[in-house]
């Protein structure tokens, strides 16, 4: 809202006998102090941790051979990765029936498959789907098998005398 | 020294009597040198002779083992549970296999393995009552003989050849430790040979073979901390195959009877007959409430429990005689066994869990070769 001139004329008046409260700027500086604290004390712990570490960084005098080593390392290992040196062999398929694979042996085929340089496929999570997410009592190709000499029924049931 | 003095009565003026010792040198030492010597040589004979019949033992169970050894199979199958082991015999050069109930009653993917092959097997019928199994692999096989079961006594001595664990086929000697139909107070369906035989897991399904090398017993399970172990007796093996022969499944039969022990005994036996079924061959055939029950087919009857034996060995179609006692006269029926009524507490065998249905029908299943 835009005021007229003579409204203006009026609130410059109005303010012409305005007066702070005695005492007010003579507390001004210690108010000002007050606050910052304050705010200084508001910061979170990381922020303040931050700024201790980058100011402390700033002073510290690293050499300037350092900038170079850092960087060769850096182009040595952008190098090994790229050529796939730390890529897992790749796993042998399965047999002609991926349906029996174990779960150990079918999880890490997939691991091996989703390697750095492997174009992601979604035969892989179809494959990983079809593996058989059995309890640990289901059977593999590592374990035992259970030796049988007494069944888990008795063989004895019988109650009544009649034929 | 006293063994080398002779002693006699000696009277003695105011004395009753007196001993005197008298010297003889060269007589006790004879004497003892021979007891001596006798005592060495019967105590050698009886070594020599434990000796010889433990060595009589030992090769009797060699023997056995070398001729029986080729037709003991393991069998390896999966259920619910995952993987399980056992072992099997051949019982005839088509390569049929008799092995437990809980090795391949119920499991699936079937494989057998002797004479360092492994085929693939199948079930020809399973009954879960007296815990047999009947497998088959199509192979030309080797195989053991079967022996008559009834002429297993107390104490005679027999062997058993099974697969521990995942050991090499394995003998085991032991005697024959009773006959025994009740158990911890539950009844089998069928009289077991108890064998005082040592068994290990992996060993159900074992033949128990007597000392012709015949098997005349399924070892089906164990007891008393495996020290020994229930057998069904060859001759109820049998009978399940017959079954499978005549009608492709298991069968029981019935005839309508129920019985009930007396205090007394007639003739010696116990039992009477304390109710007939309405419309059942026993009622139709004249056999009445209270006759005295001697015999049904070849099952002698004396006690209650032996009703479990008899129905046991009842085969649907046969005729079968009954003999009882009716006042103070030998009857004897003739009666024809009929089907076991379909009914909750019907024989697990007829059902054959993890059968494939249509499989169950007996006219479904394929003939015997």
């Amino acid at each position: 809202m835009m005021l007229d001139e003579q409204q203006v004329q009026q609130l410059l008046r109005l303010k012409r006998f305005e007066q702070p409260p005695p005492g007010y700027f003579d507390q001004a500086l210690h108010e000002f102090h007050r606050r910052q604290r304050a705010e200084l004390l508001r910061r979170s712990a990381f922020r303040i941790w931050w700024e201790r570490t980058a100011s402390g960084l700033f002073t510290l005098r690293v050499p300037n051979y350092a900038y170079g080593g850092a960087f060769a390392i850096f182009c040595v290992m952008a190098t090994l990765v790229g050529s796939g040196v730390f890529n897992l062999p790749p796993e042998p398929e399965l047999a002609s029936s991926p349906a029996v694979g174990t779960v150990s042996f079918g999880a890490s085929t997939v691991a091996g498959r989703l390697t750095l340089n492997h174009k992601f496929e979604w035969a892989d999570l179809e494959r990983a789907a079809r593996l058989r997410l059995a309890p640990s009592i289901a059977p593999s190709s590592t374990s035992l098998p259970r030796y049988v000499l007494d069944g888990r029924r008795p063989v004895s049931t019988e109650a009544s005398f009649n034929f | 020294m006293l063994n080398q003095a002779a002693y006699r009565s000696h009277p003695v003026p105011g004395r009753a009597a007196a001993i005197e010792v008298i010297e003889c040198p060269g007589v006790m030492p004879r004497l003892s040198r021979m007891a001596g010597v006798l005592l060495l040589l019967l105590s050698t004979a009886g070594f020599a002779r434990s000796q010889d019949t433990l060595a009589s033992i030992s090769a009797d169970v060699q023997r056995i083992y070398e001729s029986a050894k080729g037709a003991v199979v393991r069998i390896e199958s999966e259920d619910d549970f995952g993987k399980l082991a056992g072992t099997g015999f051949l019982i005839d050069p088509n390569g049929t296999i008799y092995t437990a109930y809980d090795v391949g009653g119920e499991s699936r993917d079937i494989t057998v393995e002797f004479g360092s092959k492994r085929y693939p097997g199948h079930r020809l019928v399973a009954d879960a009552k007296s815990g047999v199994a009947i497998l088959k692999v199509d192979a030309n096989t080797p195989w053991i003989p079967l022996g008559n079961s009834d002429e297993l006594k107390l104490a005679s001595p027999i062997v058993s050849i099974g697969y521990p664990l995942d050991l090499p086929a394995t003998p085991s000697f032991g005697l024959i430790g009773g006959f025994d139909l009740k158990y911890l107070n539950r009844y089998f369906s069928t009289t077991l040979v108890r064998a005082n035989l040592p068994v290990q897991k992996g060993e159900a399904g074992s033949p128990i073979l007597n000392l012709k090398g015949q098997a005349v017993g399924i070892l089906i399970r164990s007891i008393g901390n495996e020290s020994a172990c229930y057998a069904l007796p060859m001759k109820a093996a049998e009978k399940i195959r017959a079954d499978y022969v005549r009608y492709g499944a298991v069968r029981p039969g019935w005839l309508g009877v129920s019985v009930r022990e007396r205090d007394y005994a007639i003739k010696d036996s116990k039992v009477e007959v304390s109710s007939l079924e309405e419309h059942s061959p026993a009622e139709n055939s004249g056999l009445r409430v209270g006759d005295t029950l001697l015999q049904v087919g070849q099952v002698k009857v004396r006690i209650a429990p032996d009703a479990l034996n008899v129905a046991f060995f009842l085969t649907v179609g046969d005729r079968v005689p009954v003999t009882v006692v009716r006042d103070g006269k030998d009857l004897t029926f003739k009666l024809t066994v009929a089907d076991m009524p379909a009914s909750p507490n019907q024989a697990p065998s007829m059902l054959i869990p993890g059968l494939p249905s249509e499989l169950r029908s007996p006219a479904e299943f394929p003939s015997y070769p």
